[in-house]
Order: structure tokens, then C-alpha cells, then sequence
């Protein structure tokens, strides 16, 4: 058990919280600058693809889901965050290595300089659009202290997985070229665009061992139906957004010795 | 507490290499147990070839990797310049780059603010601060990164080879800043090529190989070993013994004692000349492979399709063995080789073998090199006493040419101004005594350096002692198969001096390319051992100094398995001061020209048991061979051909069939003793026996007999002798026959001589009649039934006889044609006996006239009158009798005749 090491780690990490901050913000604006638009990316893409789905499912494929529009929006919201951020995390080790040679940092810092950027963009875009699900829906307004909980979880979880991620494709180049249909699998077994409820009885035990469920279904729950996740489902996040920290901390630590050389 | 602190580091890479579309994954080792540590403050440079591993240190201390073995342990913040654009945002402007950079680093806002300006005044490169870096030239992003780098502040700083990049300018900005940083009290490391910079910036340095520390210490040091370690790096090898470090490179060796160098350039090297032309070994393509202190060194001399092999052995107490053989593809004909130690000239005193002196001051005009002593016979060991320089002390110095293997001679020399330095020089000539057509392998040299022996002169005489057997006038050394012989301490062999060899195998094998070892039975007697394993054959020499002026050499071979050995043979080359040869029957001169080839001066191999070589002006003693003709030796005399320039004895052993097998068993060979003699004068003379009268002489020459007048003499060659055949072959008086004097009184000789090969023997009487008149009488004596089928007495005489006649008849002989006479022609046979046959002069030379009668007739006797053949150039007067007969036990007479010698 690497405890200890993930500790010091943990601690080194935050020795370099300057260096991870003006990474992430260098990244953010780097990102945007020199496009016209600017920042106004950050909920012009997910607004498409909202647009796309929901005419693609109610005007094509009936689906019969009420306010579909919003209830997708709901889901995909997160949902780019995580497949946004993980893309960019996962190949980071390899593309910012001259970062690593010139300085003294825990590798760690360069996938989580990409989440952390992508959560800013997506905290962003939530500012945006929480006035529009406030005005559909009022009864999430009382719901609002438990944003900050989830989107805390979720980004610890996407941490995990980028950690992990970017450390197994330095050790498996393919990874990053797998990653795109990865995440496509991973989109259509995640209820954003349908719900559980439709799913048929027999197969509902297969989504929940998808780590994304969880997460989605509770999004749904706080800031469309503006109900209290239930117990399971909000232990299962916790528990999902821990272990994954846990695992991408521990293989980023364990495997270092041979990833570093590989870069 | 050291800021770095490296313990046994190992850093492994696994590369993936590629061949032909298939992929292998295979370990390579960076470093290979790296242990230094340093302090605080302190500037390292490190140095070495590229690929040696200084990059892969300078990662290990900034942390981007981690060692596979051992600890590497760093106490400190890391910056520095270790790749080209490193860091840097390619669409972010150098300002912004800056920032980041700084941030990376860890700084605090305020800090960033306050160096900000110092880092883009420092880094000089203008406008370009705003624009983004992917538009930047080296040399600007280097500019730039080391003012970041340098502004940082860092506790260890560190500068890869990449200073390189920029201009001079710049470079001597960057000094001048990093020296400030060190002067602050910072730990700078500097991975450089520039000797110079390295020399300015860093008190001490660290000089890497193939991932192993070789050196750490004073820059001064580790840089001048570092350049004797520049080259073709497939011809560099490095050992290093405590306190003697050696540095191969291509094809010179550069010894250090306490990290200084004792060898002057070039160091230790060979020179060797072919048709002329000197080369050198470091002109040659050097290989070597090192294991465990043992370097092999393969100089290849491509235009002289030759190869140089050097084997270099350095063992804990300071001796480096050193071997070199020659490899040929064609016949090469290599004169000289000389092996060269040159030191430098704080040493101030040589030795060679026991002789000692003082090298003298190398002064302005001394442009070639002078040889300070130089000693006519082979020396065991040169060298030079230690000394206290300047510098330091200076060790003693031996050059040694092992005992196994051919002595040459050593030479002490002082080298030109240009170049100081004293050497120490073996030249050693490589025998190919049979020249062979074919590519071929020889040691031409063996020997070793020892450095720091104490007691010199103990050490000499017992090396001295092992191979050499001596008293007081007589020495022999023994040298890996050859033997030389120095009497009063001149040489008496010469070229190859005295060697074996034997025929197996359809080659000869000869004993200067066997395994030796020896073994001294006492002060006298040295026994020697040579092996040639793969034949399984081994020849055992026992040498052997008696009392006085001789010794005995015998040998002896032990085969290990079935062997044919079709012939074996010793040959002994003397100098060509030796101008007679005699043996029972014949004494000759030597010619004193040379052929290509070797001339074989007793033209019938002659067993009897002496030969002997005189030097007529007794500056050399005469040598006598006794050998035994037990054992089925021949002896042949030489003149050499025109490489060694020498007299030859030469021993053959011919088995009595061709194709012998030898079975595993022990075989006596030889069994010869040599007596010297200084004062023999009279030997040659008692082996004649002569009578006189008025002015004719008659000289009997066991088997011969020579007719002289007024000192010239009539007959020629052979002369006076008999002839008897028997079963197809011919037994001549004086080769087939033992003589022995048995009368002498001033007036008539009577010997007796016993043939050896058929049980007779003949008692001659030669007596003065008259004056002019001498009468020759043959008697046979016969022990056992023997079938003898022609019987001749021959006088041959001066060819310088031009006319014959016999009675009235009369004729001329024909002079000899070089291409076509090579039979002996008869001018007249007839069958009446009692004529008598006389030879005229040509009235040129004023000879007496010589006539030939018959005392006692004999019906069956012819008279021949006979041209010689071109060798032999004599005329000859013969009675023969070609009646076979069956002579059973008893005696016989043989022939009786007259000689008449008169004036016209």
C-alpha cells in the first residue's frame, strides 16, 4: 500500500500549487486566445451539442422524455468536463515534456494543470446556464449548496482517471488513440441522453458499474427534478470520485521510475 | 552535509531498436555504479565522450529521473540550461515565457517582478522579447534561457553542453556570470567539451567513460588525461592500478604515475621499416577490447595488408606485460622492428643490464635523436633509475624483453629539443629464416614495463640467471628456441644462430615456434622444454658447459601420439669472420660472396664425427662440431644466402625409410659438442701428412693426395684417390673410408683406410723413388665376401694440363663449356698396360710434365684419359678394371704405379 508515498506526493503537490495554477490558467487562456469568440467557447460547445441531440431524439427518434432539451444539457455539461479534460490529461506527460526537463516538478502537476483548466471552463459555462434551470425548475434553488459537493467530486474523480490515464499511456502510447472511441463507448452507456428509468430492467445491473452513472443521475437530480440524490447513488459517488483518486495517485507514484524514462 | 550525493548509481534506458521491421527491446546501461558527493559551494565539471553518460547525471540531480540502483540524493533547488527550449510555450512571447517560467520555478509574484527586467536586459535579444518563442534562433531561446536560468537563483545550478550553441560574445558573458555564481557561494556543474572553460570555471572535474568514473580530481589533472584518451574511440582503453594508470590510444600507450605522466609523446610505440619506409604504429587503425586489465589491440595497416596485435597485461604490482605479433597476407620482408618506451626527461639516469650512466642534457641543436649506449649483444632489461622532479617523484623504470622470446638489441637515447624525452629501445629483428610465400603469424616481440621496482641490480642477474649458462669464458644464452654462444663476450653465432627443425606434416616445423620452457638441472647444465601442442610433440634440449672451452647440446624428442617425421635437422650460423671449414677429409675456404640461395660447400653429405670453422686471423677461436654418427647424423656446411650473411653447419638426421611413423615414445635426436679453441694452428696441419723433396711436394690428405711444385699445386680437387664400385654404387677413397696414418718417415707415407660401408679396407704406400719419381702401391684388404665389379686409381690434375699423350698418340683437351660439360668424358681408353700416360703442359703456364706407368701390370686394367665435368675442371689419368669379381676374404693387390714429375 503506498500510503506513504501518495502522502508525500500529496504534499509535494501542494508545494507546487503556484506552479499548478498558473499552468492551468496559462492552459485556460491558451485555449482561447487568438480565436474570435474567446471565451464564449465554453458554453457555445456544449449548446451545439445540446442542440444536435435534442433534435436528433425528438425530431428522428421520439423519445418521449419531458424538457428533453434541458435534460440533456444537464448530463453533458459533466459530461465534457470529464471526456474534455481526460483527453487533454491523458497525452499531457508526452506533449509538455520539455516542462518536466527544465523543471523540478511532480509529474503530476501537468495532467492536473489539464483538468484544472477544464474545470474552470466548467465552472464557467455552469454560471451561464444555472440562471436558465433555475428559471425552468425553482425548486432546485434550495438544492444549490449541493453543486459545489458534486462538482467537487466530480473533478476529484476525473483527476483520478487522468492521473491513471496519463501515466498508462506513456507506458501504452495507444491509449491515446483509443481514448476517442473509449469515450464514445463510455458516452452511450452513460444515461446523458436517456434515462435509467428506460433502460430495461435486465440490463439496469450493467450501468452500475459504470462510474459516470452515478455522477449524471445525481447532476439530473439537483439541477433538473431538484430532488436529493438518493443514498446510494450519492454514496456511490463518493465512493467512485475517492478511488479513482486513490488508484491514479498510486500508479502515477509506483510507476514513475519507468514511466519517467519512457518520455 | 553534501548538497549531491551519488552512492553506487546504476541507470538503465530500454531502448527499442528496430531492424528490418522487427522490433527488439534491449537494456542499455548509462551509468554503471557512479558514487561522488559534493558540497556546497563547490564547481564540478564533467567530462567525457559523447554517450559516456554526463546527461544522463545532470537529469539524475534535477530530478527527472530516478537511479535503477544506488541513491542519488539532492539537498537543494535545481535550474539550469540542460535542453535547447526546455520549458518554454512555443505561442507564448518571450515576456510572457518569462513569467511562466518563473512561476514553474515556484517564485512569488514579487520576486518575479523584481528580476523581471534584469532577465531581458541580460538575455540582449531586443524586440524579440514580445513575440511569440516559436519564431526564436537558437541562439536567442539560449540567450534567454540562461537569463531565466540564471536569474532563478537556484541552490545547484546546472549547464549542459548547450552553452555551445551561442556566440562568442554570449559565451563569455555566460562565464563570467556563472564564475559570479559560483564566487556567491552557489554549486555550479558544468558539462563542457572547452578545456578552457573547464579550466576557468571549475576547481575540480570528473571524466567519464562508457558510464564509469575513470577520474575525479584537479581539472588540471583530469584534463590532460582526458586528452590522452581523445581519439578513434574504438581505440581507446583505459586501466588504471592504483597508482599507475595506463591510457591506450590507437596504437600508443601513455603511462601515468600519481596522476602525472612519465611517458613523453608519442609514449609507448612500435616503428618498423618495410623496403625502406618507416611507419609507425600509431599511423595504423587501431581495435582494442579490454577485460579485466587485459587489453588486445589489433592495429590494422591497410595499404601493407599487415596487422599489428598487441596484448597489454597490467597486473597489481606495476608490470605491464606486453606482447606483439605480426600478422601478414603476403611475404613481407621486415627488417627491423623497434619497440620504443619515451619517457620524459626529468629522468636523469639509465641502465642496460648491468652498465649504468647519465643521460646528458638535451641542448638547442641536438635535431635527431643520439644514442646514448648502445650494446652489441642482446640485453635482458633497459631502464631508467627513479627520480625526484619538480613535479614529483619520478619512478624507476624497467623495459624488459621476456627471456622467451628472440633478444634484440637495447638502446638508450635522448630524443631532439623539439620534443625532449628519454627512450628506452629494443630493435628485434624477426627471423623468417625459411621465407614463406604465405600468409603467416609470428611474435616479433615480447616484454614488459615494470614501474617502481626497488632494487635494480638484484633484480637483473636473477633474471639474467635463468636462461643464461656461463663460465668464465664461454657464455650461452638460450632464447626461446634459438641458442647463441659469445666467447670472451663476442658473438660466435650470428642471424639465426643454432636452432632445430623437423619435417611433419609436408611443412618444416622449427623450434623458434614452440612453447619453451626451462629449467636449470645446475649452474651448468640448462635443460630446455619446447611444445608444440597441436603436433604432440615435444623436444627436449640438454645444454651443457663443460670445464674449458666446450659444451654439449642434446636432443631429444618425445612424441605424444603417432607422428611421421620425415627429417629433422640443427643448423648453426656463425659469422662470416670464420673463412675455413675442415673436416677428417677436406679443409676449403669459404667464398666470399653471397648467393640468393644457400651454396653447400661438401658436396657429399660427410658422417664422420668432426667439422670445424677457423678464422684465420684468430680474432675468433676456432670451433670444432663433434656429433654422433650413431645416430644417422649428416653434417652439410654452408655459405649462407646474402639475408644472414653466415657460415651454416648443419645437422641432418635422415630416418632409413621415408615416411617414418614415430609411436608415442621417447627418441634421441642429436648428441653434438662444440669445442672452442683459440690457439688450434696446428690441427689442420696434422691432418695431412706430407713428404717433400727438392721442390715437389706430396701432401696426403687422408684419402687424397695433393702433388705441389714450387708451391703450386699440380693436382686439383680430389686428386689422388681410388675408386671402387660396388653394387651400384661408388665408394671413393677420400668419403667412404676412415683413414689412419700408420708410417711416416721423410721419404714414404703408409696409411690405411677403412671403408665404411663395405667390409674392406685399402693400405696405401706413396714413397719417393727418385728425384721427380714418387711410387703409389694399393693393397686390398677384404674381411667378408663382397661383389665389387669396377676398381679404379685416379690422379686428377690442374686443368691448367692441356695436352695428353700416350706413346705416339696425342691430343688436346677440349676447355670446359659452362652450359654443357657436365659429365666427365673419357678422351682415350686403351687396353695395353704398359704404356705410359702423360699430360703436357700449355707452355703458357710453365708446368713440368707428368707421366703415369704402370709398375706391375695387369691384364685387366684399362688406361683412360678423362675430361672432367665443369665442377670438378681436372683432367684426369685413370687405370680401371671393370672385371666383376667375388672377393672373398684376404688381401689383394691393387694397383702399383709411377708418377714422373719432370721439368721440361
Amino acid at each position: 500500500m503506498p500510503v506513504k508515498l501518495i502522502i508525500k506526493r500529496i504534499q509535494k503537490i501542494y508545494s507546487y500549487r503556484r506552479s499548478l495554477w498558473s499552468m492551468s490558467l496559462k492552459q485556460f487562456k491558451a485555449k482561447y486566445a487568438g480565436s474570435v469568440l474567446g471565451f464564449f467557447w465554453v458554453i457555445i460547445n456544449p449548446l451545439l451539442m445540446m442542440l444536435v441531440i435534442t433534435f436528433v431524439f425528438t425530431a428522428v427518434f421520439k423519445t418521449g422524455v419531458k424538457d428533453f432539451a434541458l435534460f440533456v444539457l444537464s448530463g453533458i455539461l459533466p459530461w465534457m468536463f470529464f471526456s474534455g479534460a481526460l483527453s487533454e490529461a491523458t497525452p499531457s506527460l508526452l506533449v509538455q515534456k520539455s516542462v518536466l526537463h527544465q523543471f523540478s516538478l511532480p509529474k503530476e502537476i501537468l495532467p492536473l494543470s489539464s483538468v484544472l483548466s477544464y474545470f474552470m471552463s466548467f465552472l464557467m459555462s455552469w454560471c451561464i446556464v444555472y440562471p436558465v434551470f433555475s428559471f425552468h425548475n425553482p425548486k432546485i434553488i434550495p438544492l444549490t449548496p449541493l453543486l459545489p459537493v458534486i462538482f467537487l467530486l466530480t473533478y476529484f474523480f476525473t483527476c483520478g482517471i487522468s492521473l491513471l490515464f496519463s501515466v498508462i499511456n506513456i507506458l501504452f502510447r495507444d491509449l491515446e488513440h483509443l481514448l476517442g472511441i473509449l469515450l464514445m463507448f463510455w458516452f452511450w452507456v452513460t444515461p446523458v441522453f436517456y434515462s435509467i428509468e428506460m433502460i430495461p430492467p435486465e440490463f439496469r445491473w450493467a450501468f452500475n458499474f459504470n462510474p459516470m452513472s452515478p455522477f449524471i443521475i445525481c447532476y439530473r437530480e439537483i439541477i433538473l427534478y431538484g430532488r436529493i440524490p438518493d443514498v446510494g447513488t450519492f454514496l456511490g459517488v463518493i465512493g467512485w470520485a475517492f478511488f479513482s483518486l486513490f488508484i491514479g495517485l498510486s500508479v502515477s507514484v509506483c510507476l514513475e521510475s519507468s514511466a519517467l524514462k519512457r518520455i | 552535509m553534501p548538497i549531491i550525493k551519488f552512492n553506487d548509481v546504476w541507470e538503465m534506458y530500454r531502448i527499442k531498436f528496430i531492424i528490418e521491421g522487427k522490433a527488439s527491446w534491449q537494456n542499455f546501461w548509462a551509468l554503471r555504479g557512479i558514487s561522488f558527493s559534493m558540497e556546497r559551494g563547490e564547481s564540478l565539471g564533467i567530462i567525457g565522450e559523447n554517450g559516456s553518460g554526463k546527461s544522463t547525471i545532470l537529469k539524475l540531480i534535477a530530478g527527472m529521473l530516478n537511479p535503477d540502483r544506488g541513491q542519488a540524493n539532492i539537498s537543494g533547488s535545481v535550474s539550469g540550461l540542460l535542453e535547447l527550449g526546455a520549458g518554454f510555450q512555443a505561442e507564448l512571447t518571450g515576456r510572457e515565457n518569462i513569467f511562466l517560467q518563473s512561476e514553474l520555478f515556484g517564485l512569488s509574484r514579487d520576486e518575479i517582478n523584481k528580476r523581471y527586467q534584469q532577465i531581458i536586459d541580460f538575455a540582449e535579444i531586443g524586440k524579440f522579447i514580445d513575440a511569440p518563442v516559436k519564431c526564436y534562433s537558437q541562439g536567442m531561446f539560449v540567450r534567454l534561457a540562461f537569463a531565466i536560468a540564471i536569474h532563478m537563483e537556484p541552490e545547484i545550478f546546472l549547464i549542459d553542453d548547450t552553452l555551445a550553441v551561442g556566440d562568442e560574445y554570449f559565451q563569455k558573458k555566460c562565464i563570467k556570470e556563472i564564475f559570479k555564481v559560483g564566487e556567491s557561494g552557489k554549486t555550479v556543474i558544468i558539462v563542457t567539451h572547452d578545456m578552457a572553460m573547464l579550466q576557468k570555471l571549475c576547481k575540480r572535474t570528473i571524466f567519464l567513460k562508457n558510464g564509469m568514473m575513470i577520474k575525479d580530481g584537479e581539472t588540471a589533472k583530469v584534463a590532460s588525461f582526458y586528452s590522452q584518451a581523445v581519439g578513434s574511440p574504438k581505440g581507446i582503453a583505459i586501466v588504471a592500478r592504483k597508482q599507475l594508470s595506463l591510457v591506450f590510444n590507437n596504437g600508443r600507450l601513455l603511462l601515468n604515475w600519481e596522476g602525472k605522466l612519465i611517458t613523453s609523446f608519442p609514449g609507448v610505440y612500435t616503428t618498423f621499416g618495410i623496403s625502406g619506409v618507416w611507419y609507425s604504429s600509431t599511423q595504423a587503425e587501431w581495435d582494442v577490447e579490454e577485460s579485466n586489465g587485459k587489453l588486445v589491440a589489433t592495429g590494422k595497416f591497410y595499404h601493407l595488408a599487415l596487422s599489428q596485435i598487441w596484448r597489454i597485461e597490467v597486473s597489481d604490482n606495476y608490470e605491464i606485460k606486453w606482447d606483439i605479433e605480426i600478422e601478414t597476407e603476403t611475404d613481407i620482408q621486415l627488417h627491423q622492428i623497434y619497440a620504443n618506451v619515451m619517457l620524459v626527461d626529468g629522468y636523469k639516469q639509465w641502465f642496460v643490464d648491468s652498465e649504468q650512466g647519465e643521460f646528458p642534457v638535451i641542448k638547442e641543436e641536438d635535431k635527431n635523436w643520439k644514442s646514448i649506449f648502445f650494446k652489441n649483444g642482446p640485453s635482458v632489461c633497459i631502464g631508467v633509475y627513479p627520480q625526484e622532479s619538480a613535479s614529483g617523484k619520478l619512478p624507476a623504470l624497467f623495459f624488459e624483453q621476456s627471456r622467451l622470446r628472440y633478444l634484440g638489441q637495447g638502446t638508450v637515447l635522448n630524443s631532439d629539443y623539439l620534443n625532449p624525452g628519454r627512450i628506452l629501445q629494443y630493435k628485434t629483428i624477426p627471423i623468417s629464416s625459411n621465407p614463406i610465400n604465405q600468409p603467416s603469424r609470428f611474435i616479433c616481440f615480447s616484454g614488459a614495463i615494470k614501474v617502481n621496482i626497488a632494487d635494480i641490480h638484484d633484480y637483473v642477474s636473477k633474471i639474467q640467471n635463468e636462461f643464461i649458462i656461463s663460465n668464465k669464458k664461454l657464455k650461452l644464452i638460450f632464447d626461446n628456441g634459438r641458442l647463441s654462444v659469445f666467447f670472451d663476450n663476442i658473438p660466435l653465432t650470428k642471424a639465426g644462430h643454432m636452432y632445430s627443425a623437423f619435417f611433419t606434416k609436408q611443412r618444416w616445423f622449427t623450434s623458434d615456434l614452440a612453447r619453451w620452457t626451462l629449467e636449470k638441472e645446475s649452474d651448468n647444465i640448462l635443460i630446455a622444454r619446447g611444445n608444440w601442442d597441436d603436433l604432440g610433440i615435444s623436444q627436449t634440449w640438454r645444454i651443457n658447459i663443460c670445464n674449458g672451452l666446450s659444451f654439449t647440446w642434446d636432443v631429444d624428442i618425445e612424441a605424444k601420439r603417432d607422428i611421421a617425421i620425415e627429417h629433422q635437422r640443427l643448423r648453426c650460423f656463425f659469422p662470416a669472420d670464420f673463412k675455413l671449414f675442415f673436416s677428417k677429409f677436406v679443409s676449403e675456404k669459404f667464398s666470399d660472396t653471397f648467393n640468393d640461395t644457400e651454396v653447400d660447400l661438401l658436396q657429399r653429405c660427410v658422417s664422420t664425427g668432426e667439422v670445424g670453422l677457423r678464422d684465420p686471423t684468430g680474432s675468433l677461436p676456432q670451433v670444432s662440431l663433434f656429433f654422433s654418427e650413431k645416430l644417422g647424423n649428416f653434417i652439410k656446411v654452408f655459405n649462407s644466402d646474402h639475408y644472414s650473411k653466415a657460415r651454416l653447419l648443419h645437422l641432418e638426421k635422415v630416418e632409413p625409410e621415408i615416411n617414418v611413423m614415430f609411436s608415442p615414445g621417447k627418441y634421441e635426436c642429436f648428441r653434438t659438442r662444440f669445442v672452442l679453441d683459440r690457439n688450434k694452428t696446428t690441427d689442420i696441419d696434422k691432418l695431412n701428412n706430407i713428404i717433400e723433396d727438392k721442390n715437389i711436394r706430396f701432401v696426403f690428405n687422408k684419402g687424397s693426395g695433393r702433388f705441389y711444385k714450387n708451391g703450386e699445386e699440380l693436382t686439383k680437387n680430389i686428386a689422388l684417390y681410388t675408386s671402387m664400385r660396388s653394387k651400384g654404387r661408388w665408394h671413393d677413397s677420400f668419403s667412404s673410408a676412415s683413414w689412419k696414418i700408420i708410417y711416416k718417415d721423410s721419404q714414404q707415407i703408409k696409411a690405411v683406410g677403412k671403408w665404411l660401408q663395405l667390409p674392406l679396407s685399402q693400405e696405401w704406400e706413396i714413397a719417393i723413388k727418385d728425384d721427380g719419381l714418387f711410387e703409389w702401391m694399393v693393397r686390398l684388404e677384404v674381411e667378408k665376401e663382397i661383389e665389387v665389379d669396377c676398381l679404379q686409381s685416379n690422379i686428377m690434375f690442374s686443368e691448367r694440363f692441356s695436352q695428353w699423350l700416350v706413346d705416339k698418340e696425342e691430343g688436346f683437351f677440349p676447355e670446359f663449356a659452362d652450359d654443357v660439360d657436365d659429365n666427365w668424358d673419357c678422351l682415350w681408353s686403351g687396353k695395353k698396360d704398359d704404356r705410359i700416360i702423360s699430360l703436357r703442359e700449355n707452355p703458357i703456364y710453365n708446368l713440368p710434365r707428368v707421366s703415369l706407368s704402370l709398375k706391375k701390370s695387369n691384364p685387366q686394367w684399362h688406361l683412360k684419359i678423362i675430361n672432367s665435368d665443369r665442377y670438378h675442371r681436372g683432367r684426369i689419368l685413370q687405370y680401371s678394371s671393370s672385371a666383376q669379381t667375388n672377393f672373398s676374404p684376404g688381401k689383394y693387390h691393387y694397383f702399383s704405379g709411377l708418377l714422373t714429375i719432370q721439368d721440361k
